[in-house]
Order: structure tokens, then C-alpha cells, then sequence
């Protein structure tokens, strides 16, 4: 405990919250559901070890937070409320990011409707994908790519049906031009392949090539592109919209893991996506453009004629 | 964010619990065992003649950067009298950094959440959610008068002239050690402006500009995507301040000087994130130069080369922590014109394209004029 010259009292993080129990693993430490002693509110504790790799606050922190400083002032960007000082029991130096807390996640969402037949209604799919949409945007908006955008990384509220784009510590700020960026980043089944063929310049598709698959998997309730290695998740993807080429995506030979391919041709969105209605492909259709500088964008996305039945008020 | 420092006596104990809050004062385990010499909580007087417990042959955070800094005449300036680190005056007062005073001047103070447009005025009661310390704190521009009367090195006997002759130091040592690192010229350009950004809320006094300039650099590499590792930091940085090989160092310092060395920039490294409150993102006049300038036929000039030149110089200046990037963009693409005896006026709406005043312009330039 602390106190200020103007006699006001700081807790310590071991002070101002009881830890209930673990939720999660991350790179660089655990996160604790925790009750914040004074109030009795319920927050998620990030905890991260500061000397990790001997080289101080690790990159993802520093992103994250800093990113977050920027962001958190979205509904639908989970709110970073506070930053803590503590010791693990080794006497390391750790640092704990005091975050509002969800009671899910998308997958955890996306899972609890596993009975056969049992499908999300087409009415919470618009408002979570519009939520998504909504979120991203602003991110973009502010010149920040999200890069590792998954269901476990959409937080949400089961009561409330709103969903919080949360783990930014692969985020990073763009500027234009943009700028060569790290190539391994992103789970592989919503890597968008232009960073599976090795580009190391690129954009806000990435993410929303994301969003197309997260769309397709609410739907069907199974990954679209289920890849086990950066090859088979570039196979999957040529079987269902076709082996890209010049004429379709021009430059993507030249990409540095560009290979001679299998042939396919492109399907119909529709037999990998059944029951999501036409507007609702279009707009699928558009977030998987081969070429990055055709893919929808997160803004355009929410102007869509999908969304349009939607009552976005309490969005 | 708590941001508040544990100031104790110096002869107790700084951590008060086996946790701490997150205060720029309390790094880890290692606290327990430094005391009088703990770099942040020792005699807030850099500049005195005290020697430290290296001895009169190695005084390392005190030592003779001469190639980057007039300490002499610095020192002079300062007020002769000892006091503790968080102490003005002979108040008795608890210092506690700008953002968490009440009555602050207005060069601390912090704009709120921006104002929702119409179209995004509704709210679900599920979107109002717990204020989070951030929400309040994105720091305004302040005016050059505000940074110069409000500065706290102005309590610790630096003046303006010297305050400015501090920041080009540690601004020449920063271009220095980034290219030696070979990093690009925005992240030191970025790693200025943190330490500016800094030294706004700390005084020059309390704080070596060399090591905080370190650590800005580290950090900022880190959060840029282009980590360097901090033995390679640490060895070139002290190989810029000793003018020595970093082979030859070891021969003329304690054993564990690097370990120490490591120690305090680590320490800064997190000082730093608790007086800025993470606020690691900085705009550059880069791009918003070069876009109009392009717009207006004028990409491949030489008044883009000088423009781009004055904005990298006018880094050592503190215009960033005066104007938005554009407004920088534009008194130097300004200045550039004049040097050349060009008239941008010519070209229609250019001033319009940079989102500026004549007053704005006049402004920056004048400053950029300063530094020459």
C-alpha cells in the first residue's frame, strides 16, 4: 500500500484484487479472472513477466498497451482499465493489465452449439459479424491492424450479445506506404495468403480476410480453412476458390513462396457455406479476395446490404 | 495507472508490501538491496561533486559526456543546496508527476474521450463501461511558452538556454546511437520524442538524459518491430559515451559496471512507461509532407529533400510536443520555400491541403529558423 502527498491511498495489485481462478495462457504469462477487492467488480488480470527473455517489457506488452491507449475507448475494443505493478514468488518483477472482463469467447461460443442441427441464428450472426466489422474499423480507422484475429480472440458478453476484439499484442501501427512487416504472425487457419506466400508488404486485408473466415465459421460452426502447416492451409484455400494466377491476382507469382501450385478451379461459395443466405456470400465473397487491394474493407463491409435488416442502435 | 512515487526515507526499505503498484519508483526484487545509491532515489542533484561509490576514478553516471554536453556550465546554474528527489522547495511537499495533480498547470492538463458524433450517439447500456484510467489522459499539444515556464527543470535552477542545450544533446547522442545500431531514422526520431515527451514531466536534474535517451531507444525499437538485444544497446551506447572501445571499458570499470549498467536502463525503461502512461505512439510529419507535396506535382523537388531535412532537424526542437504532424509538414515545406525562394502560395489550396494557418505556419517555421 501507498500513500500520496495529497494522502490518497494506491493499492498494489495483490492489494486491490483477489484472483479466482485461471482462464487462460498467453506468450508471456497467465490471465486470472479477479475480483477487485473495493467495488466486488469482476476483471480480467494479464499477467506478464517482465524479465522473460533478459530484455525488459516484452514487445507484445508494449504493443498491446500502447495500441490499447488508443483504442479502448471502443464498445467494441474490451477496455484495458487499469496497469499494475507486482512480484511473482521468485521475486521477478511481473506487470498486470486490469481488463474489464468477458464471460466467453467466440469459440467458446461457437462450440456450446454442438448438438447436430443445432445451428447460431442467422439474426446473432449479423450482429456479432457487424460488431466485428464495426470494431476493426475503428482499429483500421486509427492505423492499427489487429494481425491475429481468431474467435478466441473476440471476447464477449452472453447476456448481452456484444462482442469485444481483445489481444492486440501482435497489433501494430501502419503508416502508408506501408511498411515490411513480420511474416510470421497469425494462426494459420485465418492467415490470409498473401502472408502464407511470404508478402512482408501489407495492409488491413489481412485482417479482414480474417473476419471472412471467422463469418463462414460462424455459420457452419467448423474452421473453413482448417490448415495443419503453411502448405495445407494454402491448399485448402486454392480447392475452394481456385489456384490463383496472374490474370486473377496480379503479382502473386512473384511472392517469395510462390510455387507451382495444383490446379483447381474456383466453387461456389455456397457449398462450403450452406445456409448463409445470398447477401450474406456477396459479402463473404468479397472478404476473400485473392487480391488484397480488392478485398472489401472493414467500413465498406458495414454499408453492406447484408447488414441492412440489422437494428443497429444497440450496436 | 497508479501513478504515484513511495518516497521514504532513504534509509528505509522501498517496498512497503511484497507487491507494488506500478509507480516508476519500485522496479522488482533488486530494490531491496540498493538504498542510498538507488539511481532514482538517491540526491536528485546529478550534478553535484559527490562521487559515486565507484570512487574518483569512475563516476559513471556523472561522468564527462563532453562531445554531447556543457555540464559545467549546467551546473553552475543549479540551485547549491541539497535536497531530496521528491522535494520542492523546502516544502515538504510529496512530488507527484503532472497527471495526477489537481491544480497543474495547463500544460499537463488532459483532454476527455472525444465527443460521439450523431451518427454514433446511441449507446447500449452494455457499452457504458467502468471509466478506465486511459480514458481521460491523451495529452494536448502545449504552447512552447507552456513547456518553457512549466518544465520541472525550471524548479531545479535549468534555464530555457540550458534545458535546449540538454535536449540537442541527448537528441545528437540519439542519432548517433541509432545509426550505429543501424535502425531507421523514424524510430529515433520516435525515441526524441519520447524523451521529449519525458523531460517535460521530469526534470533534467533528477534524470540522466543519457540513460533515459538509452532506454527510450531500447524501448522504442521494441515497440517498432525492431528490437536490438540491450547487451548490443548497452555496449554501443557506452562505447558513444566513453569514446572508448567497449573492450578497453572493462579494464577501467568495477566488474559488474555492465550488470549495473543493464540494471539502470531497465529501470528507466519502465520509468519512462510510467511517466508517459504507455504513450508510445508518435506521428511523424513524414508522410503528410510527402503526400501534398505529391498532390501537387511536387514529390521529386528539392523542396521535398529540404523539407524532409528541416523536419529531421526540427526532431531536436520540442515543435512535436507543440503541433500536430501536419502543421510541422507544413512550416517546413514553408521554410524549404523560402530558402529556395519559391512561392507555394501559387499553388492553389496548398496551405488548405496542410490543415493550417498563416499563424501556424509562422509559428513552426520561425522555430525551425531557430535551430540553424
Amino acid at each position: 500500500m501507498e500513500k500520496t502527498g495529497a494522502g490518497v491511498v494506491v493499492l498494489s495489485a495483490k492489494e486491490a484484487f483477489e484472483k479466482l481462478e485461471k482462464v487462460g495462457e498467453g506468450t508471456y504469462g497467465k490471465v486470472y479472472r479477479a475480483r477487485e477487492k473495493a467495488t466486488g467488480k469482476i476483471v480480467a488480470l494479464k499477467k506478464t513477466r517482465l524479465h522473460e527473455d533478459q530484455d525488459g517489457v516484452p514487445p507484445t506488452t508494449l504493443r498491446e498497451v500502447s495500441i490499447l491507449r488508443m483504442l479502448s475507448r471502443d464498445p467494441h475494443v474490451v477496455s484495458l482499465m487499469d496497469v499494475k505493478q507486482g512480484q511473482n514468488k521468485e521475486g521477478k518483477t511481473v506487470l498486470y493489465l486490469v481488463f474489464e472482463y468477458m464471460d466467453t469467447d467466440l469459440k467458446k461460443f461457437i462450440r456450446s452449439f454442438d448438438q447436430p442441427g443445432q445451428n447460431i441464428p442467422p439474426e446473432t450472426i449479423k450482429s456479432l459479424m457487424y460488431q466485428l466489422c464495426k470494431g476493426i474499423a475503428f482499429c483500421h480507422g486509427h492505423g492499427i491492424l489487429h494481425r491475429d484475429l481468431k474467435p478466441h480472440n473476440l471476447l464477449m458478453d452472453r447476456k448481452t450479445m456484444m462482442l469485444k476484439i481483445a489481444d492486440l499484442g501482435l497489433a501494430r501501427a501502419f503508416t502508408v506506404p506501408i511498411k515490411k512487416y513480420t511474416h510470421e504472425i497469425l494462426t494459420l487457419w485465418y492467415r490470409a495468403p498473401e502472408v502464407l506466400l511470404g508478402a512482408t508488404h501489407y495492409s488491413m486485408a489481412v485482417d479482414i480476410w480474417s473476419v471472412g473466415c471467422i463469418f463462414a465459421e460462424l455459420v457452419t460452426r467448423r474452421a473453413l480453412f482448417p490448415g495443419d502447416s503453411e502448405l495445407q492451409q494454402l491448399l485448402h484455400i486454392f480447392r475452394l476458390l481456385g489456384t490463383p494466377n496472374e490474370e486473377v491476382w496480379p503479382g502473386v507469382s512473384k511472392l517469395k513462396d510462390w510455387h507451382e501450385y495444383p490446379q483447381w478451379n474456383s466453387q461456389s461459395l455456397s457449398t462450403a457455406v450452406p445456409g448463409l443466405e445470398e447477401l450474406g456470400l456477396d459479402l463473404l465473397s468479397q472478404m476473400l479476395e485473392y487480391e488484397p487491394s480488392k478485398r472489401i474493407s472493414a467500413k465498406k463491409a458495414m454499408e453492406h446490404a447484408y447488414f441492412d435488416d440489422l437494428d443497429k442502435r444497440n450496436l | 495507472m497508479s501513478f504515484v512515487r513511495n518516497y521514504q526515507a532513504e534509509d528505509r526499505s522501498l517496498h512497503s508490501g511484497y507487491w507494488s503498484t506500478f509507480d516508476g519508483n519500485n522496479y522488482g526484487n533488486n530494490n531491496r538491496k540498493r538504498s542510498r545509491n538507488n539511481y532514482y532515489n538517491r540526491n536528485c542533484n546529478i550534478y553535484n561533486d559527490n562521487r559515486t561509490k565507484f570512487g574518483d576514478h569512475f563516476n559513471f553516471y556523472n561522468a564527462d559526456h563532453a562531445n554531447y554536453a556543457r555540464y559545467d556550465a549546467v551546473r553552475s546554474s543549479l540551485k547549491r543546496r541539497k535536497y531530496s528527489a521528491p522535494v520542492w522547495q523546502e516544502s515538504q511537499q510529496y512530488y507527484v508527476p503532472p497527471m495526477v495533480h489537481d491544480n497543474i498547470p495547463s500544460a499537463y492538463n488532459f483532454q476527455g474521450p472525444p465527443t460521439r458524433s450523431d451518427g454514433d450517439a446511441s449507446t447500449s447500456a452494455s457499452c457504458k463501461r467502468d471509466c478506465s484510467i486511459f480514458e481521460d489522459d491523451k495529452p494536448v499539444f502545449m504552447s512552447r511558452d507552456e513547456i518553457d515556464r512549466h518544465s520541472p527543470s525550471r524548479k531545479d535552477g535549468i534555464d530555457v538556454h540550458h534545458e535546449t542545450h540538454l535536449r540537442y544533446s541527448y537528441c545528437a547522442f540519439l542519432q548517433n546511437l541509432g545509426m550505429r545500431l543501424e535502425l531507421p531514422q523514424n524510430i529515433i526520431g520516435t525515441a526524441m520524442v519520447l524523451c521529449h515527451r519525458f523531460f517535460v514531466r521530469r526534470s533534467h536534474a533528477c534524470h540522466d538524459r543519457f540513460l533515459i535517451a538509452t532506454a527510450a531507444l531500447f524501448l522504442t525499437a521494441k515497440s517498432e518491430e525492431a528490437p536490438r538485444h540491450l547487451n548490443n544497446v548497452l555496449r554501443t551506447s557506452s562505447e558513444i559515451l566513453y569514446k572508448q572501445d567497449f573492450a578497453l571499458l572493462s579494464y577501467r570499470f568495477p566488474v559488474d559496471w555492465f550488470e549495473q549498467y543493464r540494471e539502470r536502463v531497465l529501470e528507466a525503461e519502465q520509468l519512462i512507461l510510467t511517466t508517459l502512461n504507455f504513450e508510445l505512439n508518435v506521428q511523424h510529419p513524414y508522410v503528410p509532407l510527402t503526400s501534398v507535396l505529391n498532390k501537387l506535382g511536387l514529390s521529386k523537388t528539392v523542396l521535398v529533400n529540404l523539407a524532409l531535412n528541416l523536419v529531421s532537424e526540427g526532431l531536436r526542437s520540442s515543435l512535436w510536443l507543440q503541433f500536430k504532424p501536419h502543421h510541422i509538414a507544413a512550416g517546413a515545406a514553408y521554410l524549404a520555400a523560402k530558402f529556395l525562394n519559391m512561392d507555394l502560395a501559387a499553388y492553389q489550396n496548398i496551405w488548405q491541403e496542410f490543415q493550417t494557418t498563416p499563424s501556424i505556419l509562422q509559428d513552426v517555421s520561425q522555430q525551425l529558423m531557430e535551430l540553424f
